[in-house]
Protein backbone atom coordinates (compact mmCIF):
# COMPACT_ATOMS: atom_id res chain seq x y z
CA UNK A 1 0.00 0.00 0.00
CA UNK A 2 1.10 3.65 -0.98
CA UNK A 3 2.58 5.71 2.45
CA UNK A 4 0.46 8.82 2.71
CA UNK A 5 1.63 10.63 5.13
CA UNK A 6 2.52 13.97 3.77
CA UNK A 7 6.38 14.98 4.07
CA UNK A 8 7.08 18.75 4.88
CA UNK A 9 7.42 19.60 1.30
CA UNK A 10 4.16 18.38 0.22
CA UNK A 11 2.33 19.99 3.55
CA UNK A 12 4.03 23.21 2.46
CA UNK A 13 2.24 23.12 -1.04
CA UNK A 14 -1.16 21.85 0.20
CA UNK A 15 -0.85 24.65 2.33
CA UNK A 16 -0.14 26.81 -0.31
CA UNK A 17 -3.40 25.23 -2.45
CA UNK A 18 -5.39 26.08 0.43
CA UNK A 19 -4.49 29.38 0.69
CA UNK A 20 -5.28 29.93 -2.79
CA UNK A 21 -8.31 28.07 -2.74
CA UNK A 22 -9.99 30.16 -0.08
CA UNK A 23 -8.92 33.35 -1.29
CA UNK A 24 -10.31 33.03 -4.70
CA UNK A 25 -13.20 29.79 -4.98
CA UNK A 26 -16.35 32.06 -4.86
CA UNK A 27 -15.01 34.73 -6.76
CA UNK A 28 -13.94 31.82 -9.26
CA UNK A 29 -17.25 30.03 -9.27
CA UNK A 30 -19.33 33.21 -9.72
CA UNK A 31 -16.89 33.70 -12.74
CA UNK A 32 -17.76 30.43 -14.17
CA UNK A 33 -21.62 30.97 -13.41
CA UNK A 34 -21.71 34.28 -14.89
CA UNK A 35 -19.75 33.37 -18.11
CA UNK A 36 -21.71 30.04 -18.46
CA UNK A 37 -25.46 30.48 -16.67
CA UNK A 38 -24.81 26.52 -15.82
CA UNK A 39 -24.42 26.08 -12.44
CA UNK A 40 -22.86 22.55 -13.36
CA UNK A 41 -20.17 23.26 -15.87
CA UNK A 42 -19.66 26.05 -13.04
CA UNK A 43 -18.54 23.54 -10.69
CA UNK A 44 -16.80 21.29 -13.15
CA UNK A 45 -15.08 24.37 -14.55
CA UNK A 46 -14.18 25.10 -11.07
CA UNK A 47 -12.74 21.91 -10.43
CA UNK A 48 -10.79 22.12 -13.36
CA UNK A 49 -9.05 25.48 -12.81
CA UNK A 50 -8.46 24.23 -9.16
CA UNK A 51 -6.54 21.08 -10.20
CA UNK A 52 -4.52 23.10 -12.52
CA UNK A 53 -3.56 25.40 -9.61
CA UNK A 54 -2.77 22.14 -7.85
CA UNK A 55 -0.84 21.04 -10.66
CA UNK A 56 1.02 24.37 -11.08
CA UNK A 57 1.24 24.84 -6.91
CA UNK A 58 4.64 24.75 -6.89
CA UNK A 59 5.05 27.45 -8.91
CA UNK A 60 2.22 29.79 -7.85
CA UNK A 61 3.91 29.92 -4.29
CA UNK A 62 6.42 32.26 -6.14
CA UNK A 63 3.51 34.69 -6.82
CA UNK A 64 2.41 37.21 -4.85
CA UNK A 65 -1.71 36.74 -4.36
CA UNK A 66 -2.69 39.50 -7.14
CA UNK A 67 -0.29 37.50 -9.86
CA UNK A 68 -2.08 34.21 -8.70
CA UNK A 69 -5.45 35.91 -9.12
CA UNK A 70 -4.38 36.99 -13.05
CA UNK A 71 -3.15 33.22 -13.36
CA UNK A 72 -6.24 31.79 -12.23
CA UNK A 73 -8.46 33.69 -14.19
CA UNK A 74 -6.53 33.63 -17.33
CA UNK A 75 -6.86 29.92 -17.06
CA UNK A 76 -10.28 30.00 -16.15
CA UNK A 77 -10.86 32.30 -19.49
CA UNK A 78 -9.05 29.23 -21.87
CA UNK A 79 -11.31 27.20 -20.00
CA UNK A 80 -14.55 28.30 -20.49
CA UNK A 81 -13.31 29.36 -24.05
CA UNK A 82 -12.43 25.49 -24.79
CA UNK A 83 -16.08 24.65 -23.02
CA UNK A 84 -17.67 26.47 -26.23
CA UNK A 85 -15.79 25.23 -28.62
CA UNK A 86 -16.72 21.65 -27.64
CA UNK A 87 -20.32 22.77 -26.94
CA UNK A 88 -22.89 22.22 -29.71
CA UNK A 89 -25.22 24.92 -28.02
CA UNK A 90 -23.86 27.51 -25.83
CA UNK A 91 -27.20 28.36 -25.70
CA UNK A 92 -28.71 25.12 -24.72
CA UNK A 93 -26.10 24.71 -21.75
CA UNK A 94 -26.89 27.94 -20.28
CA UNK A 95 -30.84 26.77 -20.61
CA UNK A 96 -29.33 24.16 -18.33
CA UNK A 97 -30.10 23.83 -14.08
CA UNK A 98 -28.63 21.71 -11.99
CA UNK A 99 -31.82 19.84 -9.94
CA UNK A 100 -29.67 19.46 -6.61
CA UNK A 101 -28.86 23.40 -6.53
CA UNK A 102 -32.06 23.99 -7.68
CA UNK A 103 -34.09 22.60 -4.92
CA UNK A 104 -31.68 22.98 -2.33
CA UNK A 105 -33.33 25.88 -0.75
CA UNK A 106 -33.93 26.58 2.99
CA UNK A 107 -36.34 23.15 4.13
CA UNK A 108 -37.39 24.83 7.58
CA UNK A 109 -39.60 26.96 5.96
CA UNK A 110 -43.04 26.08 5.67
CA UNK A 111 -44.48 24.36 2.51
CA UNK A 112 -46.20 28.02 1.18
CA UNK A 113 -42.93 29.75 1.94
CA UNK A 114 -40.71 27.29 0.02
CA UNK A 115 -42.96 27.90 -2.85
CA UNK A 116 -42.90 31.10 -3.17
CA UNK A 117 -39.07 31.42 -2.41
CA UNK A 118 -38.32 28.68 -5.11
CA UNK A 119 -40.83 30.48 -7.41
CA UNK A 120 -38.52 33.71 -6.57
CA UNK A 121 -35.15 32.08 -7.23
CA UNK A 122 -36.47 30.32 -10.26
CA UNK A 123 -37.68 34.09 -11.71
CA UNK A 124 -33.99 35.17 -10.96
CA UNK A 125 -32.55 32.14 -12.75
CA UNK A 126 -35.03 32.98 -15.46
CA UNK A 127 -34.02 36.36 -15.39
CA UNK A 128 -29.98 35.96 -14.95
CA UNK A 129 -30.00 34.00 -18.19
CA UNK A 130 -31.33 36.81 -20.41
CA UNK A 131 -28.72 39.46 -18.92
CA UNK A 132 -25.88 39.37 -21.71
CA UNK A 133 -23.12 37.38 -20.28
CA UNK A 134 -20.62 40.79 -19.77
CA UNK A 135 -23.34 42.16 -17.74
CA UNK A 136 -23.78 38.95 -15.61
CA UNK A 137 -19.82 37.65 -14.94
CA UNK A 138 -19.80 41.61 -13.74
CA UNK A 139 -22.52 41.26 -11.50
CA UNK A 140 -21.74 37.37 -9.81
CA UNK A 141 -18.34 38.54 -9.37
CA UNK A 142 -19.69 41.46 -7.06
CA UNK A 143 -22.39 39.75 -5.72
CA UNK A 144 -21.66 36.51 -5.57
CA UNK A 145 -17.65 36.24 -5.64
CA UNK A 146 -17.45 39.79 -3.12
CA UNK A 147 -14.81 41.29 -5.16
CA UNK A 148 -14.39 45.10 -5.90
CA UNK A 149 -14.71 46.78 -9.30
CA UNK A 150 -10.67 47.16 -9.42
CA UNK A 151 -10.23 43.38 -8.97
CA UNK A 152 -12.91 42.39 -11.17
CA UNK A 153 -11.46 44.70 -13.93
CA UNK A 154 -7.85 42.96 -12.98
CA UNK A 155 -9.59 39.49 -13.54
CA UNK A 156 -11.73 40.88 -16.66
CA UNK A 157 -9.06 43.22 -18.25
CA UNK A 158 -11.28 45.72 -18.39
CA UNK A 159 -11.29 49.31 -16.07
CA UNK A 160 -12.70 50.06 -12.99
CA UNK A 161 -15.12 51.81 -14.53
CA UNK A 162 -16.77 49.65 -16.97
CA UNK A 163 -17.26 47.13 -14.43
CA UNK A 164 -18.96 49.43 -12.40
CA UNK A 165 -21.36 50.20 -15.71
CA UNK A 166 -21.93 46.96 -16.57
CA UNK A 167 -23.08 46.26 -12.53
CA UNK A 168 -25.15 49.20 -12.88
CA UNK A 169 -26.64 48.00 -16.23
CA UNK A 170 -27.19 44.32 -15.05
CA UNK A 171 -29.10 45.66 -12.12
CA UNK A 172 -31.10 48.24 -13.93
CA UNK A 173 -31.94 45.25 -16.74
CA UNK A 174 -32.99 42.74 -13.50
CA UNK A 175 -35.11 45.24 -12.13
CA UNK A 176 -37.07 45.41 -15.51
CA UNK A 177 -36.97 41.87 -16.27
CA UNK A 178 -38.12 40.91 -12.75
CA UNK A 179 -40.81 44.24 -12.88
CA UNK A 180 -39.94 44.84 -9.35
CA UNK A 181 -41.33 48.24 -9.60
CA UNK A 182 -44.69 46.83 -10.46
CA UNK A 183 -44.17 44.21 -7.81
CA UNK A 184 -43.63 47.14 -5.38
CA UNK A 185 -45.97 49.39 -6.96
CA UNK A 186 -49.03 46.79 -6.18
CA UNK A 187 -47.80 46.15 -2.57
CA UNK A 188 -48.27 49.62 -1.97
CA UNK A 189 -51.41 49.76 -3.09
CA UNK A 190 -53.15 47.43 -1.14
CA UNK B 1 -19.01 56.31 -20.17
CA UNK B 2 -22.16 58.07 -19.28
CA UNK B 3 -23.87 56.46 -16.53
CA UNK B 4 -27.34 58.35 -17.05
CA UNK B 5 -30.77 56.72 -15.87
CA UNK B 6 -28.96 53.81 -14.24
CA UNK B 7 -29.67 54.24 -11.05
CA UNK B 8 -32.62 52.65 -9.47
CA UNK B 9 -35.19 53.83 -7.26
CA UNK B 10 -34.22 52.75 -3.64
CA UNK B 11 -36.84 50.78 -2.73
CA UNK B 12 -36.43 49.12 -6.13
CA UNK B 13 -32.83 49.36 -5.26
CA UNK B 14 -33.51 47.54 -1.85
CA UNK B 15 -35.81 44.76 -3.26
CA UNK B 16 -33.73 43.68 -5.81
CA UNK B 17 -30.50 43.54 -2.75
CA UNK B 18 -32.97 41.23 -0.87
CA UNK B 19 -33.37 39.41 -3.94
CA UNK B 20 -30.03 39.00 -4.77
CA UNK B 21 -28.80 38.06 -1.53
CA UNK B 22 -31.06 35.23 -1.37
CA UNK B 23 -30.49 34.04 -4.76
CA UNK B 24 -26.64 33.54 -3.81
CA UNK B 25 -27.59 32.05 -0.90
CA UNK B 26 -29.32 29.41 -2.89
CA UNK B 27 -27.06 29.61 -5.62
CA UNK B 28 -23.32 30.26 -4.70
CA UNK B 29 -21.15 27.40 -3.39
CA UNK B 30 -22.61 25.91 0.10
CA UNK B 31 -19.33 25.72 2.73
CA UNK B 32 -19.87 21.98 2.02
CA UNK B 33 -20.51 22.23 -1.63
CA UNK B 34 -16.18 23.84 -1.48
CA UNK B 35 -15.20 21.40 1.13
CA UNK B 36 -16.34 18.63 -1.48
CA UNK B 37 -14.81 20.43 -4.52
CA UNK B 38 -11.28 20.93 -2.23
CA UNK B 39 -11.01 17.17 -1.31
CA UNK B 40 -12.14 16.37 -5.05
CA UNK B 41 -8.98 18.08 -6.27
CA UNK B 42 -6.96 17.00 -3.55
CA UNK B 43 -7.85 13.52 -4.43
CA UNK B 44 -6.92 13.96 -8.08
CA UNK B 45 -3.62 15.00 -7.40
CA UNK B 46 -3.07 11.39 -5.44
CA UNK B 47 -4.22 9.97 -8.97
CA UNK B 48 -1.52 12.06 -10.64
CA UNK B 49 1.00 11.04 -8.67
CA UNK B 50 0.48 7.43 -9.13
CA UNK B 51 -0.52 7.66 -12.68
CA UNK B 52 3.23 8.20 -14.24
CA UNK B 53 4.74 5.43 -12.23
CA UNK B 54 1.93 3.12 -12.57
CA UNK B 55 1.94 4.02 -16.96
CA UNK B 56 5.65 2.97 -16.49
CA UNK B 57 5.58 -0.29 -15.05
CA UNK B 58 4.40 -3.99 -16.60
CA UNK B 59 1.33 -5.17 -16.12
CA UNK B 60 0.68 -8.00 -13.24
CA UNK B 61 3.29 -7.42 -10.40
CA UNK B 62 0.97 -9.06 -7.57
CA UNK B 63 -1.68 -8.75 -5.44
CA UNK B 64 0.00 -5.42 -3.88
CA UNK B 65 0.52 -4.08 -7.24
CA UNK B 66 -2.99 -4.85 -8.00
CA UNK B 67 -3.95 -3.05 -5.10
CA UNK B 68 -1.87 0.36 -5.37
CA UNK B 69 -3.18 -0.02 -8.66
CA UNK B 70 -7.03 0.52 -7.93
CA UNK B 71 -7.00 2.05 -4.75
CA UNK B 72 -6.78 5.63 -5.59
CA UNK B 73 -8.93 5.19 -8.74
CA UNK B 74 -11.52 3.85 -6.29
CA UNK B 75 -11.07 6.63 -3.99
CA UNK B 76 -11.70 8.81 -7.06
CA UNK B 77 -14.56 6.79 -8.03
CA UNK B 78 -16.12 7.28 -4.49
CA UNK B 79 -15.48 10.72 -4.40
CA UNK B 80 -17.08 11.06 -8.16
CA UNK B 81 -19.82 9.41 -6.86
CA UNK B 82 -20.33 11.75 -3.85
CA UNK B 83 -19.79 14.58 -5.72
CA UNK B 84 -21.05 13.99 -9.46
CA UNK B 85 -17.89 15.04 -10.52
CA UNK B 86 -17.13 12.99 -13.78
CA UNK B 87 -13.63 13.98 -14.58
CA UNK B 88 -11.69 12.09 -12.24
CA UNK B 89 -8.27 12.77 -12.81
CA UNK B 90 -5.56 12.43 -15.79
CA UNK B 91 -6.07 9.23 -17.73
CA UNK B 92 -8.72 8.63 -15.86
CA UNK B 93 -12.97 8.77 -16.21
CA UNK B 94 -15.74 7.93 -14.97
CA UNK B 95 -19.63 8.25 -16.18
CA UNK B 96 -23.06 7.05 -14.71
CA UNK B 97 -24.31 3.60 -15.40
CA UNK B 98 -27.92 2.46 -15.11
CA UNK B 99 -26.77 -1.03 -14.07
CA UNK B 100 -23.65 -0.65 -12.04
CA UNK B 101 -23.67 2.93 -10.60
CA UNK B 102 -20.47 4.33 -12.27
CA UNK B 103 -18.44 3.16 -14.90
CA UNK B 104 -15.13 3.67 -15.10
CA UNK B 105 -12.13 4.18 -17.62
CA UNK B 106 -8.60 4.10 -16.82
CA UNK B 107 -6.21 4.86 -19.86
CA UNK B 108 -2.58 3.45 -19.72
CA UNK B 109 0.48 4.96 -21.71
Amino acid sequence: MVDRTPDAATSGLVRCFNRIYDANHRALHAYFLGRTGDPEAALDLSQEAFLRVWRNVSKLQELTPQRQRYWLYTVAKNLVADLYRGSASQRAVRQSVVAELRSGGNHEEGPQAALESRERLEAVDAAMNELPEDLRTALLLQVMGRLSSSQIGEALEVRAGTVRYRIAMARKRLAELLRLAEHLGTKGRT
Amino acid sequence: MTDHNLDLPPDTDACLDRLLAEWVEHRGLSTARTEQLRQAVLAMHELDAATPALAAASLDQGAEWWSSLFTPLLTALSQAATTGYLSVGTGMEAEPDPGVGYRAYMRLA
